[in-house]
């Protein structure tokens, strides 16, 4: 009876165990996935974003071209507001690494928010950005 | 009065000139190094210490490091980089306390956005601190003991390294590194690996090591494994031979891994660390060298933090660190266990950055290790000094990065 006892226990925390591993194993394959990346060329100093590529879910989309140093991070904030981040680390100049929940620089191990606010020194100061104006279904950054 | 005139416009001329050539980083790298190809930087770091052990009755002030930093930016994909640092305020008089050394020169060539190349002095990407090492980015006045003993942080060594990052998964980095090996003739019973580091000296091209890791970041979490195999003989065959060493790239190997976790909240704030250094013909070395060289190092540490100040440039925290580390912790049979590198730590204190510059930190470590093996004392107590297997010591700091 009792050996019976211990095998259920054992075996319900075990399926316990499995089922929380498995929900943190796919929360952290969803995080995974790639983020939008889109190669927009500048005319007249500016670069048009589609609206539409923040639909599904994405609060982070890339922006990259030849003539850019650094990507540009435009991110939709949770006021539904937007914000073209320049994705250099404010300490050294490195190039930041983006993901769906902040910005990181492998140099010296600063980080940033979403909203270009130092996270972690020792960058001190906060992402610069572009100005970004929503215009229809467009957002247009200004170089 | 006239040639103090003269003098002054000759200086504030010369002021002019040099400020229009070097830039501060606050001026160049954060605005004007994106607009200009052609750009000098100007920076540094550097920490202050005062230690006083309870126990030993000892108490010591030093400057522990003062390091400017000088890069130029010859166009948009190569710059250069480099951190000179001075140990110990001077070096004169013969004395060897100092330290004035190159703690990083490299060439840096952008291949993409994404990857670039470094080629030069630098630094592997080989635990938490080696990397990352600015006092305003740890915890404690001192650097965690297991990435100061066991990965000799700052570890440097010449090469060329391929870092990248991945752009189908967010976050993930990965790089491989050709460096110069170790000389094992430089390995001693106390300090691991360390004192084998050529740290861009003159090093023996004919041991080399390859290093890599992987480096991915979510949200507030950054996970690293990484991995270190390279030779440590650094000879031709005959003067090997001569020594019974295994010459060669990866004769005589060293090999070493690592994994740490990092989680940096808001609030709280985890780092855990772990390592093992593996020298398979640690008993060759120690019949060439005599230098009591382990098989195998262990070390390990877990930290925990929480920030009770968290503005936009003001942070104060709290911390504690448990670190274990055992120099000894596989020996071959011709090596002798020496109980005072089988060491743990408990160290607990704040840290408070009024600006994320400027850090002053006060902490407190109990130490506890083995006894001293009287087969390693040549000249016993009176003569020796009385060694105390628990140590309980006060540190102050003060650092900056700008």
């Amino acid at each position: 009876m009792n050996s019976s006892r211990r095998e259920f226990l054992r075996k319900s925390c075990g399926l316990c165990a499995s089922l929380a591993g498995s929900a943190v194993l796919l929360s952290y394959l969803q995080s995974c996935a790639p983020l939008l990346s889109l190669e927009l060329e500048p005319q007249n100093n500016r670069i048009q974003v589609p609206l539409d590529s923040f639909k599904e879910g994405n609060k982070v989309v890339l922006v990259t071209n030849k003539n850019q140093e650094f990507d540009i991070a435009v991110v939709q904030l949770e006021d539904q507001k937007y914000k073209a981040l320049i994705l250099e680390c404010t300490h050294f100049s490195n190039q930041l690494v983006a993901t769906k929940t902040g910005f990181f620089c492998n140099a010296h191990g600063s980080s940033f928010h979403l909203d270009g606010s130092v996270n972690n020194a020792p960058a001190q100061n906060n992402l610069k950005e572009y100005k970004l104006i929503q215009e229809e279904n467009q957002l247009i950054i200004y170089l | 009065m006239r040639t103090v005139f003269v003098l002054l416009c000759v200086f504030v001329f010369i002021s002019m000139e040099a400020t229009s050539q070097i830039i501060t980083r606050e001026d160049s790298l954060t605005a004007g190094l994106i607009a200009k190809d052609n750009a000098t930087v100007l920076s540094g770091y550097g920490s202050f210490n005062y230690q006083n052990n309870f126990t030993t009755e000892e108490s010591k002030i030093n400057v522990d490091r003062v390091v400017l930093f000088v890069g130029h930016k010859f166009n948009k994909k190569i710059s250069f980089f480099s951190e000179l640092e001075l140990e110990n305020a001077r070096i004169a008089n013969g004395q060897t306390e100092g330290e004035f050394a190159l703690e990083q020169a490299f060439l840096k060539f952008d291949v993409n956005k994404r990857s670039y190349i470094s080629a030069g002095l630098f630094i592997p990407r080989i635990g938490i601190i080696n990397e990352n090492h600015l006092p305003n980015t740890f915890n404690g006045s001192l650097r965690p003991y297991v990435e100061t003993l066991i990965i000799p942080a700052t570890w440097r060594e010449l090469g060329v390294g391929y870092y990248t990052s991945s752009k189908r998964i967010p976050g993930l980095n990965y790089s491989i590194a050709v460096i110069n090996g170790l000389n094992s003739s430089g390995f001693s019973n106390g300090s691991g690996i360390k004192e084998g580091r050529y740290e861009g000296s003159n090093a023996s091209a004919s041991a080399v090591a390859i290093t890599g890791a992987l480096l991915h970041y979510r949200g507030a979490l950054r996970t690293q494994i990484s991995g270190y195999y390279g030779g440590s003989a650094g000879l031709n065959s005959r003067m090997a031979d001569s020594l019974q060493l295994n010459s060669g790239a990866f004769g005589t190997p060293v090999g070493m891994g690592e994994i740490n976790v990092q989680y940096l909240g808001n609030r709280w704030q985890f780092k855990g660390l772990a390592t093992l250094v593996a020298l398979p013909d640690a008993r060759a070395i120690n019949r060439a060298y005599a230098n009591n060289t382990a098989e195998q190092i262990f070390g390990a540490y877990a930290e925990v933090a929480y920030n009770f100040i968290k503005s936009a440039n003001r942070t104060a925290r709290v911390f504690a660190r448990y670190e274990v580390l055992n120099m000894n912790f596989k020996l071959p049979d011709n090596a002798i266990y020496n109980g005072t590198i089988d060491q743990q730590y408990l160290i607990a204190g704040f840290c408070f950055l009024p600006i994320s510059g400027v850090i002053i930190k006060a902490d407190y470590t109990y130490r506890t290790s083995g006894d001293v093996n009287p087969a390693l004392t040549i000249s016993p107590y009176p003569q020796a000094l009385p060694y105390f297997t628990q140590q309980h010591q006060l540190n102050v700091s003060l650092g900056y990065s700008f």
